[in-house]
This record gives C-alpha cells, sequence and structure tokens, in this order.
C-alpha cells in the first residue's frame, strides 16, 4: 500500500537539550506566547530579535537543521501565493519593473519579504515545540492545563486518556490495515486505479473489516480495564509526573525578557 | 462503570481510524488546493451513532489534535480547526436528528441532510469572521485585497459574502453530500455489528 508508507507520523527527535529537557505545560505556554509575540513584533528592528530567538531556539535544541526544515515544506505554496499576491498587487512605493501589465512596486517586494518571514518564523516556532517534545508528554501536558476546566464538565482526563490509547494503536492499526489490504488484493482488489467511484467502491473492503478489527481491539481493551480495575480518573496516580523545575523557571524568566524587549523595540 | 470503560475504548480506537483516514483525501476540481473531501468523518459518525452526538465531537477532536501533533502540514492548525468544527457540526446535528427519529435508511440520509446543510451554514459564518480575516491577517493584506483578487477569477464576487457563496458554501455541500454517500455502504454493513455490540 503506497500512501501507507507515505503518511508522514511523528516529528518527535529525542535529543538532550535544554529545551527538551523543560516541562511541556511550560514548552506549550512559552509557544503559544511566542507566537503573540511575533505578531507584536512591527519594526524591523523587533522582527530581527524574534527571528533571532527563534534561530537560537533552534540551535538550543540541538535537533539537525534538515528535520526543521522539512517542517517548513507544507507551508511552501502559502509562502509562494503571498509572495505572488504581494508583489503583484500592491501598488505603492517606487515602481521598480514594468512589463506590459505587469507592475512591481518596491512596498510589494518589501511587505512580501516580511509577510513570508514572518509565516517562516510562525511555523518554525509551531514546530520546534512537537520537535522536542513526545506525543505523550505533549498529552499530558494538555491534560494538566485543560484540568482547571473540569469545573466546567469539560472532560480533560477523559480525553487525554483517549488521546494516549488512540496514540499508541496508530502503529497497530496500520499495520492491520496492511494486512486487510494484502488479502483483499491477494483476492484481487485493486486500490489505486479506475474512476472515482470504483475507488471508493475498492476502498470499502478495506474499511468495513478495520472498523469490525479495531471494535474488537477495543472490547478486549475494554475487558482489560475493568480487569484492572481502572475507574476513571478520581484518584489515579501516574506514571509519569509532571514537575516544574528550574528549567521551567529559566524559560519563564526568557519569557519574559522576550516580551519586555518586543514590546520595547515595537513602534 | 461498564459503559463508561467501554466508550472511554472505543472512542479511542475510532479515533485512530479517524487519524489515518485523514490522510485519505482527494481535492477537489475547481476548489483551491487546501479544500480537500475526505472520508475522516466516518469514525466520528459511527462513535456518535453508538455513544451520543457528544462522542462524535470527542472523537472529532482527538483525531485533530492527533493529527496536529504528528504531522508536518502546517504549525498553525487552522486546517485542524476547519476540519474540527466542519467535522462536529455534520456529526453533532446528523446523528442528533437521527436519534430523535426511529432508525430507518430514510432518517439516516434525513440527518445526513441537516448535517450538510448545518455544516455548510456553519463554516460560511466562521469563514466570514474567523477564517478569512485571520487568512488576511497573516498574508499582510486587507480583506477587500482578496475580494478584489477573487474577482479576477469570478466576477460575480463582489463582496465577503459573495465569496463565500460562491467558494465556500458549494464547497461544503459537496463535502457533506461525498461523504454521507461513502458514509452509507460502511454504516449499513457495519449496522450489524454496532447492534450486536450495543
Amino acid at each position: 500500500m503506497s500512501f501507507l508508507n507515505s503518511i508522514p507520523i511523528g516529528q518527535f527527535v529525542p535529543r538532550q537539550s535544554f529545551l527538551h529537557q523543560c516541562d511541556p505545560r511550560s514548552k506549550l505556554l512559552f509557544v503559544l506566547f511566542f507566537i503573540i509575540f511575533i505578531f507584536m513584533a512591527n519594526t524591523l528592528a523587533a522582527f530581527l530579535f524574534v527571528a533571532a530567538v527563534t534561530l537560537l531556539g533552534i540551535a538550543v535544541s540541538r535537533i539537525p537543521v534538515i528535520y526543521v526544515l522539512r517542517g517548513l515544506k507544507p507551508a511552501l505554496w502559502i509562502i509562494v501565493l503571498t509572495v505572488i499576491l504581494q508583489v503583484f498587487t500592491n501598488k505603492e512605493g517606487a515602481l521598480l519593473f514594468s512589463w506590459k501589465f505587469i507592475e512591481i512596486h518596491e512596498k510589494g517586494l518589501q511587505d512580501a519579504a516580511f509577510v513570508s518571514a514572518r509565516i517562516i518564523l510562525l511555523m518554525l516556532s509551531a514546530s520546534l515545540l512537537t520537535l522536542t517534545t513526545s506525543p505523550i508528554q505533549l498529552t499530558d501536558g494538555l491534560e494538566s492545563l485543560f484540568s482547571p476546566f473540569r469545573k466546567f464538565g469539560f472532560p480533560a482526563h477523559e480525553l487525554a486518556l483517549m488521546m494516549s490509547i488512540s496514540l499508541r494503536f496508530i502503529p497497530t492499526l496500520l499495520e492491520e490495515t496492511d494486512k486487510i489490504a494484502k488479502a483483499q488484493m491477494s483476492r484481487g482488489a485493486s486500490f489505486s486505479s479506475g474512476s472515482i467511484i470504483k475507488r471508493i467502491n475498492g476502498i470499502l473492503p478495506l474499511i468495513v473489516p478495520l472498523f469490525v478489527q479495531s471494535f474488537r481491539r477495543a472490547e478486549e481493551l475494554a475487558f482489560a480495564m475493568e480487569a484492572r480495575g481502572y475507574r476513571g480518573g478520581e484518584g489515579r496516580t501516574k506514571y509519569r509526573q509532571l514537575r516544574f523545575g528550574k528549567r521551567d523557571a529559566m524559560l519563564l524568566l526568557i519569557t519574559i525578557g522576550i516580551a519586555v524587549t518586543v514590546w520595547l523595540l515595537r513602534a | 462503570m461498564k459503559r463508561k470503560v467501554r466508550k472511554t475504548a472505543f472512542l479511542s480506537l475510532l479515533s485512530t481510524i479517524g487519524f489515518l483516514l485523514m490522510f485519505v483525501e482527494v481535492p477537489l476540481p475547481m476548489f483551491p488546493a487546501f479544500l480537500k473531501i475526505g472520508v475522516s468523518e466516518i469514525p466520528a459518525l459511527i462513535g456518535a451513532i453508538l455513544f451520543g452526538p457528544l462522542a462524535g465531537m470527542a472523537v472529532e477532536f482527538i483525531k485533530n489534535v492527533l493529527h496536529f501533533l504528528l504531522t508536518t502540514q502546517g504549525g498553525m492548525a487552522v486546517g485542524e480547526l476547519s476540519n474540527f468544527i466542519a467535522g462536529s457540526t455534520f456529526v453533532v446535528v446528523s446523528v442528533w436528528l437521527m436519534r430523535m427519529l426511529r432508525q430507518s435508511k430514510v432518517n439516516f440520509w434525513l440527518g445526513m441532510t441537516a448535517g450538510t446543510m448545518a455544516m455548510a451554514f456553519i463554516m460560511s459564518v466562521a469563514n466570514y469572521f474567523i477564517f478569512i480575516p485571520a487568512f488576511a491577517y497573516v498574508m499582510g493584506m486587507s480583506v477587500s485585497d482578496i475580494i478584489g483578487w477573487s474577482q479576477q477569477a469570478n466576477s460575480s464576487i463582489t463582496s465577503l459574502w459573495t465569496l463565500i457563496v460562491y467558494a465556500i458554501l458549494p464547497f461544503n455541500l459537496i463535502k457533506g453530500i461525498a461523504e454521507a454517500v461513502i458514509a452509507y455502504p460502511i454504516y449499513s454493513r457495519l449496522r450489524p455489528v454496532i447492534q450486536s455490540g450495543e
């Protein structure tokens, strides 16, 4: 199955670094604030500052540059679109180039450069989070950050548990799908040819057994959970404990520092 | 209590299927490349039929968070957010209606129709107030720039509402219909399994 191998799952790159060892909660909050800072930076000096912080973050994380760049690939079309729109529709500033109906103005080039640089920074800072934090840690962090909302009926614990189970079953179900696909192909099914309607019909013998298998697995899982006395989130202890440590205090100070600097540099 | 544990296990597995199905998607001809139709709403739909509309919403939520955490499809979560809003509306409205009525073939399609219409409506409103203005803001343009630009492609587009009526609304209607057409044979084949599991 070609599409199974092409699924780009997982970005986390295990390393020993300051960012890897921070608590996932402080990293989540840091990235959230940093994205706001990127939007606040409206002067060249402020923008260069947030750009420098992003690059420093990548350097500190010890993640190979190639992994970071790979995360930018999906943003490519949006950057190309921005550049085209800005360059050809912005009619402010000195005229730099004109040929028939195409006119390129100074402001258009400037804005195109600024906007695409900002999109790149946004993508880099968000992917820095997923590159340095494993999905399980992120799930734990999200559960903890959202647990105050449990008072209002938000099922933070249940959602986090379902997310971890779901995460754990991705490779299992991928393998299952592969097996089903091979079984169907050995009976003469083809998945990648024919019209759209034929392809949809081809998906059916793949999806229906996948659902049936998953239901069986879910049933077994439910029995196993019951047998081990799972009773919901109340009073449940955790194998992985989240701790707010020295590094997180440092990250907090860094966040405040960035906020003050951006505030001073902006117009 | 037993039912709650079963619900947790079933919804987790359904979310995994939903996440995997998010990679099976086809871009529609004549629409921008980021508008794609897929089959990833089906697990949420089945979860909702089994455990109620809110359970379907939970599946939509987990599937999109996983997609955001695990893939490199753009770090900004805009695609995931819009998929969550669209999918939840579709699933919640259609299953809510289906549960009010007797289980039958006609009522399944009735629910799907209501879900599709609700999704098209909510996505139009969300695009008007959130996505298009946010997109313009990130791109450093004004909303009128986008309208002017789309006007060159289709001269009937003169305002943000007409842009939505010509682009967002038909896309979501097609998406809902496609989803329903694919969901029906899967649902009808799974019905014996679902009923025996109840």
